[in-house]
This record gives C-alpha cells, sequence and structure tokens, in this order.
C-alpha cells in the first residue's frame, strides 16, 4: 500500500471512500489531498467512485432553506397531556367529559388525545405498473400495494397506523415512539410503501400529528374493541386525526 | 465585528470573539449544501436504497448542522461530522423500517411514486444489500461499525473514530459479525488474518 500518512488506508480498496468523498469536497488537508491523488492516480475504482460523486451533483436534491430551518424549529409539544389533564379537571368539577375537545370518551377507554393542526390529511395511493395514482376507493386484496401522503398546516411529526378486521395494528411512521419529521403546510409522501397482507377488513389507516405513537396506538386499540373500525373512525374524528378506511376484496 | 465572507475560514478555528455563536445564514447554508449535499445524498441513497429517504436524510443532517453550528464550525472536517450525523439517521430510518410489521416493502426504485425514478448508484450496493439483513437485530454501534468498515471501505482506526468505539473493540464487533454473516451465509469460518 502506498505511504498516505494523515490519509486513512483502509482494508480491501486501497482508500476509504469516506477519504474519497472528502478529496472531492476539498474537506482534506492540502498536503493529505495532493498524497491521496498521487495514490489513486492509477486506481479506476477510485477514479469511477469520483466520477460517480460528480454525477450525484444532478441528482441531490435542490437547495430549500425553509425546508431545512423548518425541521429546526422548535418542535411543539404534544397537547395530549395537558389537554388529558384539562379533561381530567373538567371532568371532576363540572362533571363534563364529552364537550371539551379532547376529552375522555365515554364510551371507550380510548386515551383522551387531540392532534394539533387544522384540517390535517391522509389520502392513500395505489401502486399500479410500477407507479403510484390516487387510490380509487375500490376494495383491495393481499399483495396490493399502497403509498400514503400526509398533509397537515402546522403539525411537524405524523404517526401512521393501521388496524385491520382481525384488530392487529400495524405501525408505519413512528414505530420508534416519537412521531416521524414532517414538512408542514405542504403535501408530504411518506417514503416507501406498503403490502396489504391477508387479513380480513376492513382496515383503518389512521395519521395523527404531533403525537406520541404510544397513545395513539392504545386509542386505536380501545376504540376498535369498543365498535370496529367504525368506532376507530369516530375515534380519529374525535381527536383530530385522519383516517381512510380500506374495504378487503 | 468579524467579516463573514465565507464559512469555510473559520473550520478549526478558536476564535473568542463571539463569531461561532452567531446564527448560521441561508447563504452559509447554501454554500454548505452546494459543497457537501450531493455526496450525502449519493451516500444516504446507496445505504438506504430510496430516494425519497436519501432527501429526507439530507435535510435532516443540514438542520442537525443549524441546531448545532458552533460545534459544527469547530470542526475540523465538517463532511466527516456530516456523514456521521446521516448515518446513524440512515440507520435509524433502516431499523424503523423493520419494525414495520413487515408490511412495508422495501422496493427500491422501482416504486418511488410520482414519477420519481432513480438510476441505480454504484458498486455499494450490492455489498449492502447483503449485508444489511444481517443487521437486523445489532445495536447501534455494531450497524454503523459494519457499515463503515465494509460499505465505506474504512479502516479499523477510521471506523474506530467515526463510531466512538475503541479500535480493539472495532475489531471484536467485525469478528463478530463476520463470523455471524458467513454462518448465515452458509460460508466457512474465516480466519482471524482474513477479518483483521
Amino acid at each position: 500500500m502506498n505511504d498516505t500518512s494523515g490519509v486513512t488506508p483502509t482494508i480491501g480498496p486501497s482508500w476509504s471512500r469516506i477519504d474519497l468523498c472528502r478529496l472531492a469536497t476539498n474537506d482534506l488537508p492540502p498536503d493529505d489531498a495532493a498524497r491521496l491523488r498521487a495514490a489513486i492516480a492509477d486506481d479506476p475504482a477510485a477514479a469511477a467512485f469520483l466520477d460517480g460523486l460528480e454525477r450525484a451533483r444532478a441528482a441531490a436534491p435542490p437547495f430549500d432553506a425553509a425546508a431545512i430551518r423548518g425541521r429546526v424549529a422548535p418542535k411543539r409539544r404534544s397537547t395530549w397531556a395537558p389537554l388529558l389533564m384539562l379533561a381530567a379537571a373538567a371532568a371532576l368539577t363540572a362533571g363534563l367529559s364529552s364537550a371539551l375537545v379532547g376529552a375522555a370518551d365515554p364510551t371507550t377507554d380510548a386515551p383522551s388525545i387531540r392532534a394539533r393542526g387544522a384540517t390535517p390529511g391522509l389520502t392513500l395511493s395505489r401502486a399500479v405498473d410500477g407507479r403510484l395514482v390516487p387510490w380509487d376507493g375500490a376494495p383491495l386484496g393481499e399483495g396490493d400495494v399502497l403509498g400514503a401522503t400526509v398533509f397537515a398546516p402546522e403539525a411537524a411529526g405524523v404517526v401512521l397506523m393501521s388496524i385491520d378486521g382481525d384488530g392487529a395494528v400495524s405501525i408505519y411512521f413512528g414505530a420508534s415512539g416519537d412521531p416521524e419529521p414532517i414538512t408542514a403546510g405542504e403535501p408530504v409522501h411518506l417514503p416507501g410503501t406498503i403490502v396489504l397482507d391477508g387479513a380480513p377488513g376492513p382496515e383503518v389507516f389512521v395519521a395523527v400529528f404531533d403525537v406520541p405513537a404510544d397513545p395513539v396506538h392504545r386509542g386505536i386499540k380501545a376504540a376498535w374493541r369498543e365498535g370496529g373500525a367504525p368506532a376507530v373512525v369516530r375515534w380519529a374524528e374525535r381527536v383530530g386525526a385522519s383516517s381512510v378506511v380500506v374495504e378487503r376484496r | 465585528m468579524v467579516a463573514r465572507s465565507t464559512p469555510f475560514l473559520v473550520w478549526g478555528a478558536r476564535v473568542s470573539n463571539g463569531w461561532r455563536k452567531l446564527p448560521m445564514t441561508d447563504a452559509e447554508l447554501g454554500d454548505l449544501y452546494a459543497r457537501y449535499a450531493h455526496v450525502l445524498h449519493h451516500r444516504c441513497r446507496a445505504i438506504l436504497r430510496n430516494d425519497e429517504d436519501a432527501r429526507d436524510a439530507v435535510h435532516e443532517t443540514f438542520a442537525r448542522v443549524l441546531r448545532n453550528h458552533e460545534a459544527f464550525r469547530a470542526e475540523a472536517s465538517p463532511l466527516t461530522w456530516m456523514i456521521r450525523i446521516s448515518t446513524n439517521h440512515c440507520l435509524n430510518v433502516l431499523r424503523d423500517r423493520g419494525l414495520r410489521a413487515g408490511k412495508l416493502d422495501r422496493h427500491g426504485p422501482e416504486i418511488l411514486g410520482y414519477d420519481a425514478t432513480v438510476p441505480q448508484p454504484d458498486g455499494v450496493l450490492l455489498d449492502w444489500r447483503t449485508i444489511a439483513p444481517l443487521l437486523e437485530d445489532a445495536d447501534d454501534q455494531t450497524r454503523a461499525t459494519v457499515l463503515y468498515t465494509f460499505v465505506d471501505g474504512c479502516s479499523r482506526e477510521q471506523t474506530a473514530r467515526l463510531v466512538g468505539l475503541s479500535v480493539p473493540t472495532v475489531r471484536k464487533r467485525v469478528r463478530t459479525f463476520v463470523e455471524r454473516a458467513r454462518k448465515a451465509l452458509g460460508l466457512t469460518a474465516p480466519s482471524l488474518e482474513e477479518v483483521g
């Protein structure tokens, strides 16, 4: 191996791709850069990698300062916890529970939460010939591939789950506990696709904004136990979430 | 008042006049983006095999730059710092995907939706495609160690610096992973010389 002191020698290929990235971005000190350039002069793999990096400029997402700064804005605190306390206090003092936004549902043990953001939305799309197109609402079956788009004017994060006809909950976004960050005020196509399994329907997809996954999970399960898919839809409406019901073939 | 003509003049500089406490302007951020975004995107796409996820990873990395601009400006190698951040993000995304009840398919480029098309990244993918499934139940540091070692081709020393482990620990984790991977792939166990 060539002497590349100052540039980390690596196993396998002579130099790490990170070193080459640093070379491509002028991130290496001049002496190290010169040594690395000399060392890779006859290395076609390194040259190909550097060419690939240069070509990657065209594929990189365009600079959008607002989108980046939007992620840095102080994270909105979920409102479910204080509202839960408010609901409890209201129920204790005035005997009211259902009139208060976010109050506990008298018919279920669903946690009382209230998602942030006016008129948030969830829409599904379906893969047809390898492309996602808006779903027309027709019943779907095992193997059908879905995409999801969410819109929330104010919210900073989304939790997306579904509950099928067996009452099994699947968590697609927010599985780590915290809502998946999204950009407020514009449709956000959630990455990846969902492949329906053979579970019985209907399957209700629910997007909740700025609320941790755990109370959402408990709320959906509790609502489903009380009244199946229609109760889940009602629960979603009550907490300011968006739901879409997919009937199964 | 210190001029802010370019952010690159102060990388690693130990300034005490408060310069580093100034928030990062859009112009500075734009300069950084022009210099580094394509490299980060290329690498994240290779790891995640999904263009949207890769774009998200790039934006999230630059958001972290904004949040930590003081520490970032003091970095001797801004790119290495951003690679470390984006790597952690990508590994979290992969872990999150694995938790989605097996329903979230890893279609990769053919189904990204809304007329997106993605050229196949070069080289790196084949390795990572094989390696990634073997790491699903590994801890974060082991996943990062394997990624830096086998996908980026980093030395044990470089990997140790990036992951924040000692070199002997990196060696041990790499050996353990290789033994496990060979077993899973039905290959014979490697010698210590092979693994390093």
